[in-house]
């Protein structure tokens, strides 16, 4: 089959996934959104594309929880796993800062790398079984890791995703305002809700700094939009 | 005119001395101001008032062990080990720090909670809720800001295991009346995953 015919049977596909839907939870989606907030997405659609031959697939969102995403997902057959990394490395963090802070003094108490806390961490987050997921929702933690943990979070979403399983993730092409919360409404809608404070410091990546970080994926795809919000599409 | 603002009757929306000032009221900041609400999961009723003949753990008690039980139950305090409620609702409120694996018909939280919970009916998780374990529900709502980390099932499968679960338990009575020509639904133990495009 031709790419492009490819291409039109999965927007097929995933048009009637959306038909498909249940109504109740699409008529909860309809009546919640900020119109303002939507964002189509290409990288969406096609992840979307990438599991919809999947049968009881497993998502792994690493998002904000969002009943939403969750119910997108379960509907479509999915089990679903949530784990808010953000929020777990920051609780690592100020609970290892915490920690120093109370150490009694002592010449042996060095302070650890951001290399030794990163692997300290991974010690405890993203304890999955090795290729336990089809599909993978970073979203943009990404832009808010520490340096030494990128690469060993990529790393481990590679381990931990299924082969011919993708991992959808977002990278900001400017300092956002705010930080954002996101969640799907449609098979090609995502929202983009702003969560309050101004956003900390974000990193932003290069092409080549992304296609190194994702190096042991089998193909990487990125999509620009307007909103300088780059979309990433990374298969296993 | 300002004086006899702040020294005569309070006008509507300020607060008294000694009332407790409500969340949403901040003198230094106009209601309007601020972030907008996302868009979220309606705050449920159900959620914020626990059934009043529900028996209650208050914010101080600490138990350690299985409860088990067919009434409603709130639990401010603190409890580790297993509950069992069977057909019955369980709360667990803001100050409630729960370790235990809950089955119940009903679970809302709004507090700590580190456990598997399956509920026969559905669970809620409130937005000050932090829930680590795996959850099992054919309804689950979810408010915003509610922490969960876990695996989740929802809709159609988990009740479906839920009835063979009571299947298996319960003893298969069979009608010698019944026609011969009526197919006999058995319980299967194969595991159930919502079907694509079902709902």
């Amino acid at each position: 089959m031709g790419e492009k015919s490819r291409w039109g049977s999965a927007v097929a596909r995933a048009a009637s996934h959306a038909r498909g839907a249940a109504p109740a939870v699409a008529a909860a989606g309809k009546a919640s959104h900020n119109s303002q907030n939507l964002r189509l997405s290409n990288g969406l659609k096609d992840f979307l594309w990438l599991i919809s031959d999947v049968e009881n697939g497993r998502l792994l969102d690493l998002g904000q929880l969002s009943q939403a995403t969750l119910s997108f997902f379960i509907e479509r057959g999915f089990r679903v796993t949530t784990d808010d990394m953000l929020r777990s490395w920051k609780e690592f963090r100020s609970a290892e800062e915490e920690k120093e802070r109370n150490a009694p003094p002592s010449d042996f108490n060095e302070p650890l790398t951001p290399e030794e806390i990163a692997q300290h961490f991974l010690e405890h987050s993203l304890q999955y079984p090795d290729g336990e997921f089809n599909a993978i929702l970073a979203w943009d933690i990404f832009d808010h890791l520490d340096a030494g943990l990128l690469a060993r979070v990529a790393s481990r979403l590679h381990d931990i995703a299924h082969p011919g399983g993708a991992v959808l993730a977002l990278f900001h092409s400017k300092q956002p305002e705010r930080s954002c919360r996101y969640r799907i409404v449609d098979n090609q809608t995502i929202e983009i809700a702003p969560t309050g404070p101004p956003s900390p410091h974000v990193r932003i990546f290069q092409n080549r700094e992304l296609l190194n970080l994702f190096g042991r994926f089998r193909s990487a795809k990125t999509f620009v939009g307007r909103d300088q919000l780059r979309e990433g599409l990374f298969i296993k | 005119m300002w004086r006899k603002q702040s020294e005569g009757k309070p006008s509507p929306g300020s607060v008294a001395p000694g009332t407790i000032d409500s969340p949403s009221y901040s003198p230094s900041r106009p209601a309007s101001a601020g972030i907008p609400p996302l868009s979220s999961a309606p705050s449920s009723p159900a959620l914020s008032a626990p059934s009043p003949d529900a028996a209650a753990l208050t914010h101080g008690i600490r138990i350690r062990g299985d409860l088990t039980g067919k009434a409603d139950l709130f639990i401010d305090g603190e409890v580790e080990g297993a509950i069992r409620l069977g057909d019955s609702r369980l709360t667990v409120g803001p100050g409630g720090r729960v370790k235990a694996d809950i089955e119940a018909r009903e679970i809302a939280v709004r507090g700590h909670v580190e456990g598997n919970l399956r509920g026969s009916e559905r669970i809620l998780l409130g937005s000050s809720c932090r829930v680590r374990g795996d959850i099992e529900a054919p309804r689950i709502v979810m408010e915003e800001g509610a922490q969960f980390k876990g695996r989740v099932e929802m809709g159609p499968a988990a009740d479906v295991r839920e009835r063979q679960n009571a299947k298996r338990a319960a003893p298969v009575a069979v009608s010698p009346a019944a026609p011969s020509n009526v197919p006999v639904t058995t319980a299967v133990s194969v595991p159930v995953e919502v079907p694509r495009g079902s709902r």
